[in-house]
C-alpha cells in the first residue's frame, strides 16, 4: 500500500491524512463529515503543553507513532478479565464488534440496543445528522480525531419510562492483531424522559501490545432520567487511551460515574457534564492509580448552566513508582445560575520519591447565590496508621497494602455493582502488593 | 429579606459616591515624549546618572523585551496597551537641586500628602515610619534616615542606591527576578526609573517599620518602580507599601517589579495596601497593575510573609510569590482582593518548595461586587529535594451581587511523598441568616456587611502592622459601600 510508505517520512499530523485518505473515499454526507473534522485535527495538531488543558500531559510519544485504523478481528473465547455482569454484553474487538462474543438475549422493551455500524447501515442520513448537530464544531482535536476515523460503537435507546434493571456491558478488547492500530470507537446513551440504565465501559488489551484508543461516549438524558456509568480503564501496558464522555442533563436527570483509570501506558479520560436543566445532579467518581512509567490523566468539567443544579465529585489518586498522576477538575456556574450546591474533592497519595501528582481543582463562578467548595490534598501513608498495624503484627508490606486499600475503598465503596466492585477491589490489591514486594 | 441595592436610595448614594482620592497635582513635570526605543532607556539612564552596567542591563532586558510577546492567559479583559504611547519618564521639577528635609519640599507636594491623609511629617513623627514618597517617579522626601543609619539600615530611593552602593544594586539586582522573567518585569527592568532599596545588615532587627507611598501623578505616564530588599543573615525588616493614585480616564499601566532575598535566618514582611484608582462605575479609565513580586529564602531557616489588601486598580494582576530554596524556610501569603463595579482580579502566590523542611501557608480572600471579576491563581510546587515540605492553603470566596465573579485555578505539583499539601476553597455569599440576625439587633443593613466582611478578612487583616490594619478596614469599607448582595 503506498499510503503506508507515505507515512514513514511524513510529518505526524499528515500521517493521519494519509491514513485517513487509505480508509475513506467517496463524497457521502458522512464521508464529509469526517473530512471536515480530520482538516480541524489537522489545522491545530495534537494538543501541546502549552494548551492549558494539557499542561501536564505530554502527548509528543503518542505524535511520533504512527497508527492505521483496526480492522476487526476474531478472538475465540470470553476472556477471563472480562466483568461477568448479567444483562446485555456488547463485545467490541479491536474496535470492531464481535457477534460471537456478545449476548444474543432478547432486548426488553423500550430498549434498543445497536452497534454504531449497524445504525449507520439502517440510516445514514440519521447518523450524519446527529453527528452534525452534536460534534461538528465541539470538542478538542482528538474528539475530531475520533469523528473523523471512527467505525463501531454503541448505540443505546431508552425510551420514556424504561427501567433497565440489567447492565449493558460494552467491552472494548485489543488483541495483539491491535499492535500499532488505532480504533476510535464512539458509544451513544440516549435515555428518554424517567427513564433509568446502568453503562458499564471496560477496556482491555493484550500484553505488550503497543495501540491507541481514543473513544467518545455520549449521554443525552431526557428530563427525570438517571444514568449510572462505570468505565474501567484497564488497557494494555503499553498502549494509549484517550477517553471522552460528554453528557447534558436534563430536568432533573441524574449522572453518575465511576471513572477507574489503572491501564495504558498514557492514558486520560475528560468528562464534561453539561447540567442544563434544573433540579439536575452529576456525581463523579474517580481512581487513578499510575505505577511505573504510567502516566494517567483525570480531567473533569461540570458547567452548571440551570439555577439549581448540584453535582459532586471525588477523586482519588494513588502514584507510584515513576507514576504520574493528574487531576484537573473545573467547576463552573453560568450567570443566573443560582442556588447551586457543588463539591469537589481530590485528595492523592504519593508512594515513592520518583512519583508525581499534579493537581488543579478550579472553580469559575459567575453567580452570587451558591454553594461551592473544592478541597484537595497530596500526602503520603499516616505513619501512625502504619505503626499502629505494624504493632499488630502485620508485616509492612502488608501494613502499606491494607492502608493503601483503605485509601481506594473510600471510592470502590460506592460502587454498588457488585462484579465490579469485586474486580477492582481484586485488581488493586494485586497491584499494589506487586508494587510493595518490588519495594521491599 | 436583603433588600435589592438597586432599589434603596440611602444605597444607591452610597455607590455614587466618587474616589475619595481623585486629583491632580498641578506640578510641572520634566516629561519625556511618550514612546519607547533604546534612545529612551540611554535617557532614562543619563538622566539618573548611572553607571554602565546598569545602562547595560536595561538594554540587554529591552532586547529580550522586544522578543516577548504580550501574556494572554490570565483570566482578565485588557484593552490593548499601546507602549509607545506611554512618557517613561517623568520626574517633578525641582525647586532646588534636591531637597534635604521636609520644609526643601515642594508644599505642593505636601499638600497632596495632606488630601490623602497623611500628613508627611505628623506621620513620620506620630507612627514612628520612616516614609520614603515616590512622587512619579523620583524620590522626594526621605526621613528617619539618621535613626537607620545609626542601625546600620540602608533605606533609601533605588536611584540613591545606584550611586553610593553600585556593588549592592550589581549584586542583588535581578537575582530573584531575572530581566528575562516575563513580559512586564523585563519592560520594568529596561525602563524603571525609581523605587525604593532597603539593606539590613547582619544581625540587625530593623528599628521601625519601613514605609513608601507611591503616587502615579503626571497624565500618561506609566510608573515603573523596582523594589529591592536584601536582609543578611538573622536580619529582620518590616515594609509596608501604600498607593493611591489621582482619577484619571485614561488606562495607566504600573508594571513594578519587587524583590526580595532573605539570607540565612533572616526575615522579611511586606505589607501592601494597594489603592490605584479602579475606574469610575461603568468601568472606565483605571490603573493597570501588572505587578512581579517575589522573595527568596535563600539561606536556611529563613522567613518571607507577603500580606496584602488589593481593594484598587481596575486591573490587578500579581501574584507575591516566595521560592523556598534554604532548608527549614518559611513563605507567607495573606490576601485580600477586592473586585467592585468594573475591577478584575487575577491574583494570587507561588510557593517554589526547594529546601528541607520548607513550610508554606497562603489564606486568600477575594471578595466580588458589582460586574467585578475576582481570580485566585496559586501554584504550589513541591520539587523532590523539599523532603517533608509543608503546605496549607486555604482560599475563599464572597460574592455580593448577581453579576460579579468568583474563580480560583489552584496549581498543585507535588514530587515528594513526604510533602503534605492540602487545598481548600469556599465561595459562597452573605448569607440572609447572618444578615437577618444582625438586622434584627438593631445594626444598619450597611454596618452588618461591613462586619460581615470583616470578619471574613480577619485571618488576613491581623497580619497587618497595627497602622495599616486601620487603614484596611477603612479602605475595605469605602471600596464596598453600596454592594449588599
Amino acid at each position: 500500500m503506498s499510503a503506508v510508505d507515505a507515512k514513514a517520512t511524513a510529518a505526524p499530523v499528515e500521517r493521519y491524512q494519509a491514513a485517513f485518505d487509505a480508509r475513506w473515499q467517496g463524497n457521502d454526507e458522512l464521508t464529509a463529515l469526517r473530512r471536515a473534522a480530520l482538516d480541524r485535527f489537522l489545522s491545530t495538531g495534537f494538543p501541546t503543553q502549552r494548551d492549558e488543558a494539557w499542561k501536564y500531559t505530554n502527548l509528543r510519544r503518542l505524535e511520533t507513532r504512527s497508527f492505521t485504523s483496526a480492522d476487526a478481528s476474531a478472538l475465540d473465547a470470553h476472556q477471563p478479565d472480562w466483568l461477568t455482569t448479567t444483562g446485555t454484553r456488547i463485545a467490541l474487538v479491536n474496535g470492531h464488534w464481535l457477534p460471537a462474543l456478545s449476548s444474543q438475549t432478547a432486548q426488553p422493551p423500550g430498549v434498543t440496543v445497536l452497534t454504531l455500524k449497524q445504525w449507520l447501515q439502517r440510516d445514514p442520513a440519521a447518523v450524519a445528522s446527529y453527528l452534525k448537530e452534536h460534534d461538528q464544531l465541539t470538542g478538542n482535536a482528538l474528539e475530531q480525531l475520533n469523528l473523523a476515523f471512527f467505525e463501531d460503537g454503541v448505540v443505546v435507546n431508552l425510551a420514556d419510562n424504561t427501567i433497565l434493571d440489567e447492565p449493558i456491558y460494552i467491552v472494548h478488547q485489543s488483541t495483539t492483531a491491535a499492535a500499532g492500530r488505532m480504533s476510535h470507537p464512539r458509544i451513544v446513551v440516549r435515555a428518554g424522559r424517567n427513564s433509568r440504565a446502568t453503562i458499564v465501559e471496560h477496556y482491555l488489551g493484550a500484553n505488550e501490545t503497543e495501540y491507541f484508543t481514543n473513544s467518545v461516549t455520549r449521554f443525552e438524558v431526557a428530563a427525570g432520567g438517571a444514568i449510572a456509568h462505570f468505565r474501567v480503564q484497564q488497557e494494555a501496558p503499553r498502549a494509549f487511551h484517550i477517553g471522552h464522555i460528554q453528557t447534558r442533563l436534563a430536568k432533573d436527570a441524574r449522572y453518575c460515574v465511576h471513572d477507574i483509570q489503572l491501564g495504558a501506558s498514557l492514558g486520560r479520560t475528560g468528562i464534561t457534564g453539561l447540567l442544563e436543566g434544573a433540579g439536575s445532579h452529576a456525581a463523579l467518581f474517580g481512581l487513578f492509580a499510575p505505577m511505573g512509567n504510567q502516566h494517567l490523566d483525570a480531567h473533569t468539567h461540570l458547567d452548571h448552566i440551570a439555577p439549581h443544579t448540584t453535582s459532586e465529585e471525588d477523586y482519588r489518586g494513588i502514584a507510584g513508582g515513576r507514576g504520574r498522576g493528574v487531576f484537573n477538575g473545573k467547576i463552573i456556574v453560568r450567570p443566573d445560575a443560582q442556588k447551586i450546591d457543588s463539591r469537589q474533592s481530590s485528595r492523592n497519595l504519593l508512594l515513592s520519591a520518583t512519583a508525581e501528582i499534579d493537581t488543579k481543582p478550579e472553580l469559575e463562578i459567575y453567580a452570587n447565590d451558591v454553594k461551592c467548595s473544592h478541597g484537595a490534598t497530596t500526602g503520603q501513608l499516616d505513619a501512625t496508621a502504619l505503626f499502629y498495624l505494624r504493632s499488630r503484627g502485620l508485616s509492612e508490606s502488608d501494613a502499606r497494602a491494607a492502608l493503601i486499600r483503605a485509601f481506594a475503598e473510600s471510592i470502590l465503596s460506592t460502587i454498588d455493582l457488585a462484579p465490579v466492585r469485586a474486580a477492582l477491589e481484586k485488581q488493586i490489591d494485586e497491584r499494589f502488593k506487586l508494587a510493595n514486594e518490588a519495594k521491599a | 429579606m436583603a433588600s435589592n441595592p438597586q432599589t434603596d436610595p440611602t444605597l444607591e448614594a452610597l455607590v455614587a459616591q466618587k474616589y475619595r482620592h481623585g486629583f491632580v497635582t498641578d506640578i510641572e513635570s520634566d516629561t519625556v515624549p511618550p514612546g519607547l526605543d533604546e534612545d529612551v532607556i540611554r535617557l532614562i539612564s543619563r538622566k539618573k546618572g548611572e553607571p554602565q552596567f546598569m545602562l547595560d542591563w536595561r538594554l540587554r532586558a529591552y532586547r529580550h523585551w522586544l522578543t516577548m510577546k504580550e501574556p494572554h492567559w490570565a483570566h482578565l479583559r485588557i484593552q490593548p496597551i499601546d507602549y509607545q504611547s506611554i512618557s517613561y519618564y517623568s520626574a517633578p521639577k525641582p525647586k532646588t537641586d534636591a531637597p534635604k528635609s521636609l520644609e526643601e519640599v515642594d508644599p505642593k507636594l505636601l499638600e497632596t500628602y495632606d488630601k490623602l491623609g497623611i500628613p508627611l511629617h505628623e506621620r513620620a513623627r506620630l507612627a514612628g515610619v520612616a516614609v520614603d514618597a515616590v512622587f512619579d517617579s523620583v524620590s522626594v522626601a526621605t526621613t528617619f534616615k539618621e535613626r537607620l543609619n545609626k542601625a546600620g539600615v540602608i533605606f533609601c530611593s533605588f536611584s540613591e542606591a545606584v550611586q553610593k552602593h553600585p556593588e549592592l544594586i550589581e549584586k542583588y539586582l535581578g537575582s530573584v527576578v531575572p530581566h528575562t522573567d516575563n513580559y512586564f518585569a523585563a519592560l520594568n527592568s529596561a525602563v524603571f526609573t525609581d523605587g525604593s532599596f532597603v539593606f539590613v545588615p547582619k544581625g540587625v532587627r530593623c528599628p521601625m517599620e519601613l514605609s513608601t507611598y507611591f503616587r502615579i501623578n503626571a497624565a500618561k505616564t506609566g510608573q515603573f518602580e523596582r523594589t529591592l530588599i536584601v536582609a543578611e543573615e538573622n536580619s529582620h525588616v518590616s515594609y509596608l507599601e501604600g498607593c493611591t493614585a489621582p482619577m484619571r480616564d485614561e488606562n495607566q499601566l504600573h508594571a513594578a517589579v519587587v524583590e526580595l532575598v532573605a539570607l540565612e535566618g533572616a526575615q522579611i514582611k511586606y505589607s501592601t495596601v494597594q489603592n490605584w484608582y479602579p475606574g469610575d462605575e461603568n468601568g472606565v479609565g483605571g490603573i493597570y497593575n501588572f505587578v512581579t513580586k517575589r522573595g527568596e529564602c535563600r539561606g536556611a531557616n529563613s522567613k518571607i510573609s507577603w500580606t496584602q489588601v488589593e481593594t484598587g486598580s481596575a486591573i490587578t494582576w500579581k501574584y507575591p510569590s516566595c521560592i523556598l530554596t534554604g532548608d527549614n524556610s518559611v513563605g507567607e501569603f495573606y490576601s485580600v482582593a477586592v473586585a467592585n463595579n468594573y475591577q478584575q482580579a487575577d491574583t494570587g502566590t507561588k510557593m517554589i518548595h526547594i529546601g528541607k523542611n520548607t513550610r508554606s501557608t497562603i489564606v486568600s480572600k477575594g471578595i466580588s461586587a458589582g460586574h467585578g471579576q475576582n481570580a485566585y491563581r496559586g501554584l504550589v510546587k513541591v520539587l523532590p529535594s523539599a523532603i517533608n515540605a509543608r503546605n496549607f492553603t486555604q482560599c475563599d470566596s464572597l460574592l455580593m451581587g448577581d453579576k460579579c465573579g468568583a474563580h480560583t485555578f489552584p496549581y498543585m505539583e507535588v514530587r515528594t511523598p513526604t510533602a503534605s499539601v492540602e487545598h481548600e476553597a469556599t465561595t459562597s455569599k452573605i448569607g440572609d441568616d447572618q444578615l437577618f440576625y444582625c438586622l434584627s439587633r438593631g445594626i444598619s443593613e450597611e454596618d452588618a456587611v461591613n462586619m460581615i466582611v470583616n470578619g471574613f478578612c480577619k485571618a488576613v487583616f491581623k497580619e497587618l502592622p497595627m497602622e495599616f490594619a486601620v487603614e484596611a478596614q477603612n479602605l475595605l469599607a469605602v471600596s464596598l459601600e453600596g454592594s449588599v448582595g
